[in-house]
């Protein structure tokens, strides 16, 4: 990093630590984003990105150099590599859109119901001899030393992704933008996993997760007390802050009500939140869906720990309205892009700016371009434009 | 369906490719690995 792009950095980084800190900033500050829309405007598709790092790191360089003069952070880089490898084994858990730029995958749930005490005595021998067997071919059929060998490609090309794709280095060293959670290759900050969403996305599967809390509630108890202590290594155990940040997202919490949230989701999450504050960091909590239900609780969480992103107007009002000194919000800004008019997207910017970032602990996303119908790049370069010219203090 | 004992082979591997982890490093990287299978 030249001397310049590291002022130009300290500066941006400066800028979200006083937000975050629910100080007011020189202005609000700006997360530039890449979603998977990039893939489609450049004309390229999924796959062409999943043999090729080079055109992944052009394509989000090109996206990031475009958006740095009014941005602050750039995020939204890299793609799922790991399919690649999965898919190659045998896996039928991902698969490209029809649209061929966004990689979804097929819920499984592979524990059977009388399992239970075997995950729970080891959950991560259950994990390879038991989940892993039925999702992969390639750990089924064959010899031993055939299987031996599938295994060992799945370790050495996942550490291959882990070394090939660095988009958001090359980013921060070179431009002077931040990735909030540090980013792949950084070395710093990353993300926290709830084992509670665990159990849910690869476990045991939507409808018997929600099935078990109620009807051996005991078992579920006991199931994710077995898997969280795995979760809890990628806790900071010692202080790192005051930047990057961790995030994490929530997968199965919009959908508990509260009783079965403060049983089988506030402990651990409000542990992840303390351990960084600890820390010294701030946490980017991405509240997924319906949170409204779950707010009362953040009142037991350290003021200033969490930075909490959100998805509706509606919610940042709410949230605004409850915790203004409390905490800091991020987004609040799906849809902004789709908008009929330009003017559409812009009123809904000044709605929230007014609610939002008087006091400071504002930060600013469009939220991106996940697929061609989430909005256009000349959209997203308007509406950043307009914040980064009016969102001042 | 058949059984496989994929953790043995898990053992193996961390011992083929780590041969310096011991005790709880080489414990935690066997369980990092298992871990791994969640996302294939």
């Amino acid at each position: 990093m030249t001397e310049d792009v590291k002022k130009l950095y300290d500066e941006r980084v400066n800028r979200f630590v006083t937000t975050a800190n629910l100080n007011e900033p020189d202005r609000v500050p700006i997360v530039g984003s890449s979603g998977s829309g990039a893939i489609h405007y450049a004309g390229l598709n999924f796959a062409d990105l999943l043999e090729n790092y080079e055109l992944e790191e052009k394509l989000y360089m090109a996206e990031a150099v475009q958006q740095n003069p009014y941005i602050d952070a750039f995020g939204g880089s890299g793609i799922n590599h790991q399919m690649k490898i999965a898919t190659a084994l045998g896996s039928k858990t991902f698969f490209i859109s029809p649209n061929g730029i966004n990689v979804q995958h097929h819920e499984t749930s592979s524990m059977k119901v009388e399992e239970y005490d075997e995950f729970i005595a080891d959950p991560m021998k259950f994990l390879a001899d038991k989940i892993a067997v039925r999702k992969v071919t390639g750990f089924r059929d064959g010899t031993d030393e055939e299987v031996y060998a599938n295994l060992a490609s799945l370790f050495d090309k996942a550490a291959e992704i882990r070394r090939g794709s660095y988009a958001n280095k090359l980013i921060m060293e070179t431009l002077g933008l931040p990735s909030l959670t540090g980013g792949a290759g950084s070395g710093l900050g990353g993300s926290i996993t709830h084992p509670t969403d665990v159990f849910f996305d690869f476990i045991r599967g939507f409808k018997e997760t929600m099935t078990d809390m109620r009807r051996r509630p005991e078992m579920v108890d006991a199931a994710i007390a077995a898997l969280s202590p795995f979760y809890e290594r990628n806790f900071p155990t010692k202080y790192v802050g005051p930047f990057p940040w961790m995030n994490d997202t929530h997968h199965i919490a919009t959908f508990l009500t509260g009783p079965l949230f403060e049983r089988y989701y506030w402990p651990f999450y409000k542990k992840s939140v303390e351990a960084c504050h600890n820390a010294g960091i701030k946490l980017i909590s991405v509240f997924e869906g319906r949170w409204e239900q779950h707010f009362d609780l953040l009142d037991e969480l350290p003021k200033g720990s969490m930075i909490a992103q959100l998805e509706k107007f509606e919610q940042v009002v709410n949230f605004k309205e409850r915790y203004a000194g409390q905490f800091a919000i991020y987004g609040g800004m799906t849809g902004l892009l789709r908008l009929n008019t330009l003017e559409d997207s812009i009123d809904r910017i000044k709605k929230t700016l007014d609610v939002a970032a008087p006091g400071g602990g504002y930060i600013f996303s469009s939220g991106g371009i996940s697929a061609p119908g989430d909005g256009t790049p000349e959209r997203q370069e308007a509406v950043t434009i307009w914040v980064y010219e009016n969102a001042k203090y | 369906m058949r059984e496989r004992d994929i953790y043995k082979l898990v053992e193996r591997y961390v011992e083929e490719y780590f041969p310096d982890l011991e005790g709880e490093a080489r414990q935690q990287r066997i369980e990092a690995l298992c871990a791994s299978f969640m996302n294939v």
